[in-house]
């Protein structure tokens, strides 16, 4: 038996293809799934402007106690960093939604860009930490000091023990961002080299 | 847009993930980017090609971050809405074998195969694919090949 033509298969298989798929099922369920989508989306952003909301708060509290010149900066720069942090991660996913209209490569250039500004958010992320603390800390001894409050007040639970649980979960999910987005740095420059290596036969 | 084009992007999404939790997922993923993309779309290609385009663009983020394949691809994943008589079941198995070998070949070949299967010109092709139409040319060939062996390894 002959080995079939080209156009035989591509027909054979555009036949088998096109009769995949069912647009009216797609088209009812889409609402739903778009809407799921969009509560998601809405959450997310809500979740994470409040854990920024509520970091410059604090931050914001604790600066007008600041006790000398150099603390009050330290404070203004954790703060401004806080914002940036914030203002960066909403930038970077709006700018990977705008790239998913453009070529296959180009989408993925701008997804390496991405992940690469994910990563460096996470160092950045690695950076405030530190001064976060370092600034805070005197504001929580002097503060319990004055107010007389031992660690286990509702006070101290409010000023305390509630930011350092919010850095701590800062620092787990800049972790998670930092391992995510290298693991896909990987993916992306396997996909990069098979969309870029025709010549040398991809 | 969605009833007109969305049986293509069913077909995409299994062209990407091989079971229904990832497929359901990858939908939803796809119709968002639809819905945000949209009011971008100024008219330089046709409406389909756009929308192909991002749904391949979407399920290639998407494939960057999730697991490999599973070692066995559940059967029957794209049902065909006509009654399952004998033919329809072996059709069936041929789609599946199909779709499980297209799943194997590399992104740029198996995109290629894909759009081309969706009946998208070797020059719109090759705007997506940001290379030339000799290029997608010779990717389509080599993927033809690929598919034919993976398909008798599959027969085997």
């Amino acid at each position: 038996m002959s080995e079939p033509t080209p156009s035989r298969d591509w027909e054979r298989w555009q036949a088998l293809w096109r009769r995949a798929g069912n647009a009216g099922a797609v088209a009812q369920d889409a609402p739903h799934q778009i809407a799921r989508a969009r509560r998601w989306l809405l959450v997310t952003r809500l979740v994470e402007s409040a854990f920024a909301g509520a970091a410059i708060l604090i931050t914001a509290a604790a600066l007008r106690h600041a006790g000398n010149p150099f603390e009050a900066a330290l404070g203004l720069v954790v703060g401004v960093s806080i914002g940036l942090l914030w203002i960066r991660r909403i930038r970077l996913r709006d700018r990977e939604d705008a790239g998913v209209a453009d070529s296959s490569p180009g989408h993925l250039a701008v997804l390496e860009s991405v992940r690469r500004q994910e990563v460096r958010l996470a160092h950045f992320i690695w950076i405030v930490l530190p001064l976060e603390l370092a600034f805070l800390t005197p504001w929580w001894v002097i503060g319990s000091r004055v107010h007389h409050r031992s660690l286990t007040d509702p006070g101290s639970w409010q000023t305390v023990w509630l930011p350092i649980l919010g850095m701590l979960a800062l620092f787990v999910w800049s972790l998670r961002l930092r391992g995510r987005a290298r693991a896909e740095l990987r993916a992306i420059a396997r996909l990069r080299e098979q969309f870029n290596s025709l010549e040398r036969g991809g | 847009m969605i009833r007109a084009h969305g049986d293509a992007l069913e077909r995409v999404a299994w062209g990407y993930v091989d079971n229904a939790p990832d497929r359901e997922d990858l939908m939803q993923e796809i119709l968002m980017a639809l819905w945000r993309a949209l009011p971008r779309f100024r008219g330089e290609s046709s409406l389909r090609t756009f929308v192909l385009q991002v749904a391949h663009n979407r399920s290639i983020t998407f494939a960057t971050r999730r697991r490999p394949f599973a070692d066995l691809p559940e059967e029957g994943l794209l049902p065909d809405p006509a009654p399952l008589v004998e033919e329809r079941l072996i059709e069936q198995q041929d789609r599946d074998r199909l779709f499980r070998a297209i799943r194997r070949l590399p992104e740029a070949q198996r995109q290629a195969v894909m759009l081309h299967l969706e009946g998208l010109s070797q020059r719109e092709i090759a705007a997506l694919q940001e290379t030339s139409e000799g290029n997608v040319g010779v990717r389509l060939t080599r993927a033809r090949k690929a598919l034919r062996a993976l398909l008798v390894e599959e027969d085997g």
